[in-house]
Formats: C-alpha cells, sequence, structure tokens
C-alpha cells in the first residue's frame, strides 16, 4: 500500500530512470482544504466517497475544488546562497516553489465567490492531466495536501482582441521538500487499490448555488423555479429534488413535509402539492447541504411566500 | 454515520475498525482537553471574580 512517492529514504538512492508511474501531468484542478487536514490512508484517498463527501460537507468544513486550470506557470526559485570574502558559499535555503493557476472562464457570481477563498488558510491538493492527485505523506501512511504560504485569487485579466480575459490563483508553496523528497502520487484510474475506477476531472467537481423562486402561492402548493445564478436551470440530469420541504418562517428548522413535486414542460420549473397549510408567511425551498440527497448542490435556496 | 477526523470527513462505512477505534479515540481526547480548558478557565475567573470582591 505504498505511494508512488519519490522519497528516497536518507540513503543516497539511484538515479536511473524507473519504468515507474510515467509523467505525472500537468496541474489540471486544485482542490483547497483548510490546514492540518489529511486524509489518514492511501485507500481511503482512493475512495471517492472521501472527495465527494468532503465537497458537500458544511461549509466549516468544506473542500473547495477550484475551476479547471487552463494554464499554470510554476516557478522554482533558484537555491539560496551566502558568498563570504574568502570564496566559500554557504547554503541558507533552497528556492520557494510558486505556481500561477489560470482558471477557465467564470461569470461574475463565480468570481465573487471564489475570492471569498482569497487569503484563507488553505492547504492544497493537485489532480493532473494524467488522472494523478497529488500530495505529499510525513508517514509513508497519510496522504497530505501541500502546505502554502499563501493563496491568492488574482484578479480576472480583460477580454482582448486575441484573448479572452481569465481569473488566476497564486499559490505560494510552503515546503519544497513536500515536492521533492516526501511527494506522494495516487491513480485513481489505475491503482489496484482504488475501490472503483474514478476520475478526479469527473468527481471533483465544486458545489454549485440555486437559488429558488415561488410564485401562484396557494394554500395548498406553489410553483417553485429552482435556477443556478448564471440562469441554467435545476433539471434533468440533476433529477426531481427530493429535499423540497417548507416551513413557517417563524420556525424555518421545522420543515413541513410536502405531498409532491413534479417538473412541468419548462425545465426548471415544479409544481409543489402539500396538504393545505393555514394563512401565515412560509419558506419553500430544498434542504441544505450536508443533507441535502442531490450532491453539487448550495441549497439554502429558499423563498418566502405567504399564504394568505 | 460519518467521522470528522483532521479537516476529513468519513463514511464510518469506509473505515476499518482499527482506524475507527484510533479516531474515536483521538477525538474523545482532543474533547476531553477542550472540557479540561473550558472547566481551567471557569476556575481562573471565578477565583478573579472572588478576588475582585
Amino acid at each position: 500500500m505504498t505511494y508512488n512517492a519519490t522519497d528516497c529514504a536518507d540513503i543516497i538512492g539511484n538515479t536511473g530512470l524507473q519504468d515507474f508511474c510515467g509523467p505525472k501531468g500537468k496541474f489540471k484542478y486544485a482542490v483547497l482544504v483548510r490546514k492540518g487536514t489529511e486524509i489518514a490512508t492511501k485507500l481511503l484517498a482512493l475512495t471517492p466517497a472521501t472527495w465527494t463527501d468532503n465537497f458537500n460537507n458544511d461549509k466549516a468544513l468544506r473542500w473547495f475544488p477550484l475551476a479547471e486550470v487552463v494554464n499554470s506557470e510554476g516557478s522554482q526559485e533558484d537555491p539560496v546562497f551566502q558568498e563570504f570574502d574568502s570564496g566559500v558559499s554557504q547554503f541558507v535555503r533552497d528556492g520557494i516553489k510558486t505556481a500561477v493557476m489560470t482558471l477557465e472562464q467564470m461569470g461574475v457570481y463565480n468570481k465573487n465567490e471564489l475570492n471569498k477563498l482569497n487569503g484563507k488558510e488553505w492547504d492544497v491538493y493537485l489532480a493532473t492531466d494524467k488522472h494523478n492527485i497529488l500530495g505529499w505523506t510525513s508517514d509513508g501512511v497519510k496522504f497530505q495536501p501541500y502546505s502554502t504560504d499563501y493563496v491568492r485569487i488574482l484578479p480576472e485579466t480583460d477580454d482582448s482582441g486575441s484573448e479572452v480575459g481569465n481569473v488566476s490563483v497564486s499559490i505560494k508553496f510552503a515546503d519544497v521538500n513536500q515536492f521533492n523528497k516526501t511527494q506522494a502520487m495516487i491513480n485513481p484510474t489505475t491503482d489496484a487499490l482504488a475501490p472503483s475506477v474514478w476520475y478526479p476531472s469527473i468527481v471533483w467537481k465544486g458545489i454549485t448555488d440555486l437559488q429558488a423562486i415561488v410564485t401562484n402561492m396557494t394554500a395548498t402548493g406553489c410553483t417553485l423555479e429552482l435556477k443556478g445564478f448564471d440562469g441554467t436551470p435545476y433539471s434533468g440530469a440533476n433529477g426531481i429534488p427530493a429535499d423540497c420541504h417548507l416551513s413557517l418562517a417563524a420556525t424555518p428548522t421545522v420543515l413541513i413535509s410536502i405531498t409532491s413535486i413534479v417538473e412541468t414542460a419548462t425545465a426548471g420549473i415544479y409544481t409543489v402539492v402539500w396538504a393545505s397549510q393555514s394563512a401565515d408567511d412560509y419558506l419553500v425551498g430544498l434542504v441544505d447541504q450536508p443533507l441535502a440527497t442531490t450532491p453539487n448542490f448550495e441549497t439554502p435556496a429558499k423563498a418566502a411566500a405567504t399564504i394568505v | 454515520m460519518r467521522i470528522v477526523y483532521k479537516g476529513c470527513t468519513y463514511r464510518t462505512e469506509n473505515l476499518t475498525t482499527e482506524l475507527k477505534q484510533l479516531m474515536s479515540k483521538e477525538i474523545a481526547k482532543a474533547e476531553l482537553k477542550e472540557k479540561n480548558i473550558a472547566n481551567i478557565k471557569k476556575v481562573i475567573s471565578e477565583v478573579k471574580a472572588k478576588k475582585g470582591k
């Protein structure tokens, strides 16, 4: 159960190239996790639920996969030496490693959401275009994220006649040893230990925010529109929102079950029916993560409506 | 059932018995530590309050 580690122990290692796991590939995805996070074993790191459950977690514990990285410019500072008058150089420290990752195009809403992660205390797991997930291991058992000094979200560049504007993320890594000495790499598409073959490019999806709009509110039902902030209807492949409910506005945590929810001919617009309720102020919407049954959607999507 | 350990949430069915025990033990230890710290803070504030009188 060993990692494809680059650690060569403390003894001198041979440098002949081994037919090991092939090149790691270019950075394509990044997941921001809070400092101190670690995955207990390689098997758990190869289990897709470990990732999806943490993406769909409560916000206080959530991991945040970033949008696809379309370009990553890494830079490795030279080692720092101190020069003495005698001509002797003394090694001071290894050079710092940084990366500026340009993300795929995104809308204003997503830029604002992404900016909320700016400068927070993050560490990072990286995945490559060869489906490898990169981290490091301090003991050969845990799978840990790269420690960072900072993660900064850079402002979007401007569109030009020949280039589109993109948001970039600048990451300064805290310890180059995590890339050289103790790096660990797993591949959920080829590792026999993986419970199933899965692709980070498919599983590593961030949570999409939804908004709810209620119309035609009556004692026995309403029309509920669910859509993303880009206007995309919540429909089709996402399935029927099984967690739909209403609650009294005064007691939002006490959920009142609905009788049925059926999508109309218009995508993302649902007819919701419930047992007759008395006149009052209500909230209609979906259960919030991490309890929502439909993953990858943030669903505090609740709209206020009144039964008169 | 879920267990949150060192920033990562796991489904208990994905954990081995040993890991489950280790995590539960560590979590209980951390909770006890927090409780003890809270108790100590409480005692200190009580003593300070008494001195103030």
